[in-house]
């Protein structure tokens, strides 16, 4: 799986529901062998295909561990998993909030 | 990418099947379909500034059409991405798993809770489970069952009690109440009273909670693993997003981050460096060629203080990391600071290096003054139209020769070209361009060219205090000055190299 298929599947799943968020939050991931994104639910577009400075929470992986963590098979223990994070960590139960109980992405239309 | 979209039809069910687009405009439909067929289809098209967020969505989607995963596949996806943030906290993050379910109780009711049958002796909440608060045989309110109510009943409890006082406010119910009982007034007063100083206890107990979640260390708390300063990851994130951008040489960027801060940054996580150094590097590939690569870190070489250096940097440690006897080398030299500042001074050589040794290659291959006249008739004196000492009477001060790039004039001075103000001094032409001219000139022997005489030249030359002979001196001292001060250099750098040769720069 490819950033940018990561990128997709995770706006197809956040976008319908961003009315949904009562606290705002932002997640800036900085993929170190790939396209860096930001996801922050105060914007229309959810996901910017820029690294942003300054979010509520910081991100540092790579392309390997996204695939783990869409595939299934994220273990922080594997040698070629990079997950770094840094700020609220709140922020990762909000957005475990925002994807639970929803439909999976293959009912959701792509985000436009 | 080969997508068989070649019909409209083709296109819609595809996007309906995959993604479960249904809906298309007809312009979506003309842009996506000339999108998917264009085999150059690439992020950076993504990126053009001419296409909406919505076509970039599109377009992304489509992308991933390329290596389609399954509708269960993608479904996982979306689950397991979930899973993973569930297992990341392992739903410590709880403040009820924190502090015991049991600290705060469970909901005892199926529905609201209401208060009826009120006697002195006490009164119903829910006839389907029977709840009750009673009296004991001592004439105590019993409200041990409400210890077991988690704050949201309690809350729910004391309202439907609120509602009933309020009730019994009414001309009628207090006229009941004071025909009955009085007591019945009292229980549902007792009733609130008890029930809420259980509600503030357990508040309490949440509201402690709250703060010692809220403090960092305060409580083994299981976070996720790798926790660092989100302003050093802002930096490498920042760093990495500066890449990117670089790849578009042409547009103009901004380097507001210090190298030595980023390196100072990397310093403070050696572990970062020494596990990660190579899927950061590997970043470094998206910039493409090596020469683009070099072009963009020799502009900074007058700005070291950039974050592309750094990101050179990195890769120079995971080349040096990646062998293990010159990572016990440079950790044994100091600390992880000290490691990145040795590979530093190693990586600046490198590029120096490799900035000369295409100088070199430029003077052996090209032609920047545009003399050569291709591989097959390269310095073939039939290239030049004609070729005149000038002035045509007098000292021979330039010979004048025709080229299909229009008029050049070789003087002492150097070669002026069709387009130049002034002569360009041989000291700055190229090898080739030099080769190419001196054939030029000796095109002017009379073997060649019986129009201008070599003796004549060599006379003219001779009388007006610059020979023939002079001018392919110049050619071969310049030539063999720049050659030989080039090699020179390089050998000065592989000299200054040798305590690093153990380390194998890629190029």
């Amino acid at each position: 799986m490819s950033v940018e298929a990561f990128v997709v599947a995770l706006r197809s799943a956040l976008a319908p529901r961003r009315g949904l968020v009562r606290d705002h939050f932002s997640i800036a991931f900085a993929v170190v062998d790939g396209a860096g994104f930001t996801v922050d639910t105060r914007k229309s577009e959810v996901i910017e295909r820029r690294y942003r400075a300054g979010c509520d929470l910081s991100i540092l992986c790579n392309t390997a561990t996204l695939e783990a963590i869409g595939t299934g098979a994220f273990d922080a223990s594997n040698p070629g998993t990079l997950f770094r994070w840094g700020g609220d960590a709140k922020v990762f139960a909000r957005l475990r909030e925002l994807l639970n109980g929803g439909q999976s992405m293959v009912a959701l239309r792509a985000a436009r | 990418m080969a997508i068989p979209f070649h019909t409209d039809q083709a296109l819609r069910e595809a996007l309906l099947e995959n993604v479960g687009v249904s809906r298309l405009s007809a312009d979506d439909l003309t842009y996506l379909q000339a999108a998917v067929r264009e085999p150059d289809v690439s992020l950076r098209a993504l990126n053009a500034a001419d296409l909406s967020d919505g076509e970039r969505a599109m377009l992304a989607t489509l992308m991933l059409l390329d290596a389609r995963p399954s509708h269960a596949a993608q479904a996982r996806m979306s689950q397991n991405i979930g899973a993973f943030l569930r297992g990341l906290f392992e739903e410590t993050d709880d403040i009820r798993a924190v502090l015991r379910e049991a600290d705060f109780g469970q909901n005892p009711f199926y529905g609201g809770p209401a208060v009826f049958d009120v006697t002195a002796d006490g009164f119903s909440l829910e006839q389907r489970s029977g709840i009750a608060i009673r009296r004991d045989d001592d004439g105590a309110l019993d409200v041990s069952e409400a210890q077991g109510w988690n704050p949201e009943a309690l809350e729910a409890t004391l309202h439907a009690i609120d509602n009933a006082m309020r009730h019994g406010d009414d001309p009628l119910t207090t006229r009941l109440r004071g025909i009955t009982d009085q007591a019945i007034g009292t229980i549902l007063s007792d009733a609130h009273a008890a029930l809420s100083s259980i509600l503030e206890a357990k508040q309490a107990r949440v509201e402690a909670g709250r703060v010692i979640l809220d403090e960092p260390g305060r409580l083994d708390v299981a976070r996720p693993p790798g926790e660092m300063n989100p302003a050093d990851i802002d930096a490498l994130g920042l760093a990495l997003q500066q890449m990117s951008d670089l790849e578009s040489p042409a547009e103009p960027h901004d380097a507001p981050y210090d190298v030595r801060d980023v390196l100072a940054r990397l310093g403070d996580h050696p572990e970062l460096v020494e596990q990660n150094a190579s899927t950061l590097s590997a970043a470094l590939a998206a910039l493409g060629p090596e020469g683009k690569l070099d072009r963009v870190v020799f502009e900074q070489v007058g700005a070291p203080g950039t974050v592309v250096a750094a990101l050179m940097m990195l890769r120079a440690i995971e080349e040096g990391l990646d062998q293990p006897e010159l990572r016990d080398h440079f950790l044994a030299a100091g600390s992880a600071p000290a490691l990145v500042n040795r590979l530093v001074e190693h990586y600046a050589l490198h590029l120096v290096e490799a900035s000369l040794g295409r100088q070199l290659d430029e003077l052996r291959d090209e032609d920047p003054y545009g003399l050569s006249f291709g591989a097959d008739d390269e310095l073939a004196p039939r290239a030049i139209s004609a070729i005149q000492a000038h002035p045509a009477d007098g000292p021979v001060a330039s010979y004048v020769f025709e080229t299909r790039w229009g008029q050049h004039e070789v003087s002492a001075e150097g070669l002026k070209r069709p387009n130049d103000e002034r002569p360009i001094p041989f000291a700055s032409l190229s090898p080739q361009s030099l080769r190419n001219l001196a054939n030029i000139l000796a095109a002017a022997s009379p073997s060649e060219d019986g129009g201008l005489g070599y003796l004549r030249a060599r006379d003219e030359i001779e009388r007006g205090g610059t020979t023939m002979g002079s001018l392919l001196d110049d050619v071969r001292t310049t030539l063999t000055d720049k050659l030989t001060a080039a090699v020179d250099a390089r050998a000065k750098l592989a000299e200054a190299l040798a305590p690093l040769a153990k380390i194998e720069v890629r190029d």
